[in-house]
């Protein structure tokens, strides 16, 4: 099993599943998935999508000049999508299990 | 000022802030910067748009220092085979810093019979300094504070510099230092490790016992093999450069299999991994032959560090094309390309590494061209010691202007033909001998000083394994401050004997003065 997501990867491949973005666009809608918890610096945006690219997890999508300034549009490839699925029942099964001890753990104390 | 900058509009200022961004980029490799800077500047000066922001923000450029950097390194190694290789040379560093700590700076089962003293409390070197720094580098990994981990490491590297200016700065009476091979390949593998992050999911611990039980064995078969002039092993790890160099053509080898069956991470990672071993075969020429007029250095280690470069270079980009990742789409030509340069890159690492094996094996390592200051040592200093050695009427211990230590063992012979009284002259001698090594003035160090200064310009002759008699000593071009002093230690040891029987009113001619020195950590 390939290593798992590090973090900004995680939310940058959560931000591309919503559909292609530009750059500044992937932050914000990191920072709005995260409610707020993650705001990814642009240097650590390029260096991460670079590595995520060369894994083929994510696509260069055109790019266009607004204002002088270049925006450049990426997207999530079907293997972006299967490794983010991936991570994701990972996380769900490890939050299912303790969900359901915890639960165990307050029947307990009640009864206690 | 203020009023130019009142009457700036928005955009001015935007490109103000995108010209210092733009400078920012700098820190980044060239092809770096033409594929994303572009982008890049797009999503900061977004980004300030979108926060009213027109300049940047304080300390921000770090940012670009570190990422900058990094992407610097990731041309010359991408973070995966960093992060391998530091994997590898935690485990390996920690194993091999034990096992060095144990049978070298510790040797708990040493008496100090090979005239090593326990300089460093109770142990012979400072190797207890880097052991511990390298087991708390494999802690911070394990409990994830990589961060702690590369600063120990990177204290590591500083002390292995150190160590030996230090030394000579602070002239301890005994060898602290530990051996300028061993440092070396601790310093190296620190570097490496320190730039990647080890990978903890693998077993670190198991793996650093095996490399632990490994460099033990290692350290066996060199007791077997490779004996110094004290009859102890001799550059422990890195005694014999041809075998070393065989080791290094084996990983060069082996990981350009790796290659041709495309598992170019193991392949690079295994390539970083043995670039300590290099260097610590760079440094046994540089330490110990560097008077040499063949190169052997030049002719063993440019095919081997070229070969690492080119691979790790190629692999690089095998690497970037995929790796193992997969399934995803790779450029057919990019993976076309890569494949070319591993194809062409294997046989160069194969050949490379080979030849350089062999013409380590093929050089007679003993007997270089010019003075050797190796050669002499193992002249005068080496080998099995002469029966009256084993019987000597003294033996002394005593420091060389380096830090390495010398045992002199004298035996006094009576040459006398006459009866029974002319034994006089050998009993006074012995006496004389028994009671300077018990106060210690035979070998005191300011009359040894004032001896050598007393006869400046004292040279001698040595006749190299090519039959060709080479001057050296004060003033020759060929001065060694260790050896001038272990000559002088024989000349004035003898003299006094001799001295101390004349004043005796016995005749010198009737006793025979005999002395066997062994060294150890003397100057080369």
């Amino acid at each position: 099993m390939a290593q798992p997501l590090g973090e900004s990867a995680f939310w940058i491949l959560t931000a591309l599943a919503a559909g292609r973005r530009h750059g500044y666009a992937i932050v914000q809608e990191a920072t709005t998935a995260s409610d707020g918890e993650v705001r990814l610096k642009a240097t650590t945006l390029y260096a991460v999508l670079e590595r995520l690219e060369l894994d083929g997890l994510v696509q260069q999508d055109g790019e266009e000049v607004v204002d002088g300034r270049t925006r450049r549009y990426y997207r999530l490839t079907d293997d972006g999508a299967g490794r983010l699925r991936a991570d994701t029942d990972l996380l769900e099964s490890k939050v299912r299990a303790a969900r359901s001890n915890l639960a165990g753990f307050r029947a307990a104390k009640g009864l206690a | 000022m203020t009023a130019v900058l009142e009457r700036a509009t928005d955009a001015d200022l935007l490109t103000l802030l995108e010209r210092d961004y733009r400078r920012q980029l700098r820190w980044y490799p060239k092809p770096w910067r033409t594929a994303h800077g572009d982008a890049l500047i797009g999503t900061l000066l977004d980004e300030a748009d979108d926060t009213d922001r027109f300049t940047m923000e304080p300390g921000e450029w770090r940012h670009f220092a570190a990422a900058g950097l990094e992407a610097r390194l990731d041309r010359f190694a991408p973070r995966r085979v960093r992060d391998a290789a530091a994997t590898v040379l935690l485990s390996a560093g920690v194993g091999i810093a034990l096992t060095t700590f144990v049978v070298e700076s510790w040797a708990p089962w040493s008496t100090g019979e090979d005239g090593r003293i326990r300089a460093f409390g109770p142990f012979f070197d400072a190797g207890p300094v880097l052991t511990a720094l390298w087991i708390v580098a494999l802690l911070s990994a394990l409990v994830g504070r990589w961060s702690i981990g590369r600063v120990a490491l990177l204290v590591s590297v500083l002390a292995a510099v150190l160590l030996h200016p230090l030394e000579a700065l602070l002239a301890p009476p005994q060898f602290v230092s530990l051996d300028p091979r061993v440092l070396t390949l601790s310093a190296t593998a620190a570097l490496i490790t320190v730039l990647g992050t080890p990978r903890t999911r693998t077993p670190l611990v198991a793996a650093a016992v095996g490399w632990a039980g490994l460099a033990a064995v290692a350290h066996a078969f060199e007791l077997l093999t490779a004996i110094d002039s004290t009859g102890s092993p001799t550059g422990f790890l890195l005694g014999d450069p041809a075998r070393t160099s065989w080791t290094v053509a084996l990983a060069l080898a082996v990981a350009a299999v790796f290659a041709l069956a495309r598992f170019a991470l193991p392949a690079a990672a295994l390539l970083l991994s043995v670039v300590p071993l290099a260097a610590g075969l760079e440094a046994t020429f540089i330490a110990f032959d560097w008077a040499e007029p063949i190169a052997g250095e030049v002719l063993v280690a440019l095919p081997v560090v070229l070969g690492v470069i080119v691979l790790v270079v190629t692999s690089h980009r095998a690497t970037a094309s995929g790796g193992r990742v997969r399934g995803h789409a790779v450029a057919p030509e990019r993976r076309r390309r890569s494949g070319r340069a591993v194809g062409v890159a294997v046989p160069i690492v194969i050949l490379g590494g080979t030849a350089g094996a062999l013409t380590a094996s093929g050089l007679d390592w003993t007997h270089p061209v010019g003075m050797s200051w190796s050669d002499y040592w193992r002249t005068t200093a080496t080998g099995p010691l002469p029966d009256f050695a084993h019987h000597p009427d003294a033996t002394l211990t005593y420091a060389l202007p380096h830090g390495g230590s010398c045992t002199i063992r004298v035996a006094i012979t009576d040459t006398s033909s006459g009866p029974r009284p002319d034994r006089a002259a050998a009993d006074t001698a012995r006496a004389a001998l028994a009671e300077g090594a018990a106060d210690g003035t035979l070998l005191d160090r300011e009359r040894l000083r004032a001896a050598i200064k007393d006869n400046p310009s004292r040279q001698n002759t040595w006749r190299n394994f090519w039959g060709v008699d080479i001057r050296y000593g004060a003033g020759t071009g060929n001065y060694n401050p260790d050896v001038e002093y272990f000559e002088a230690v024989d000349a004035t040891l003898r003299s006094e004997v001799l001295q101390s029987v004349e004043r005796a009113g016995a005749s010198p001619e009737d006793v025979d003065y005999t002395s066997v020195q062994r060294c150890r950590g003397e100057q080369r």
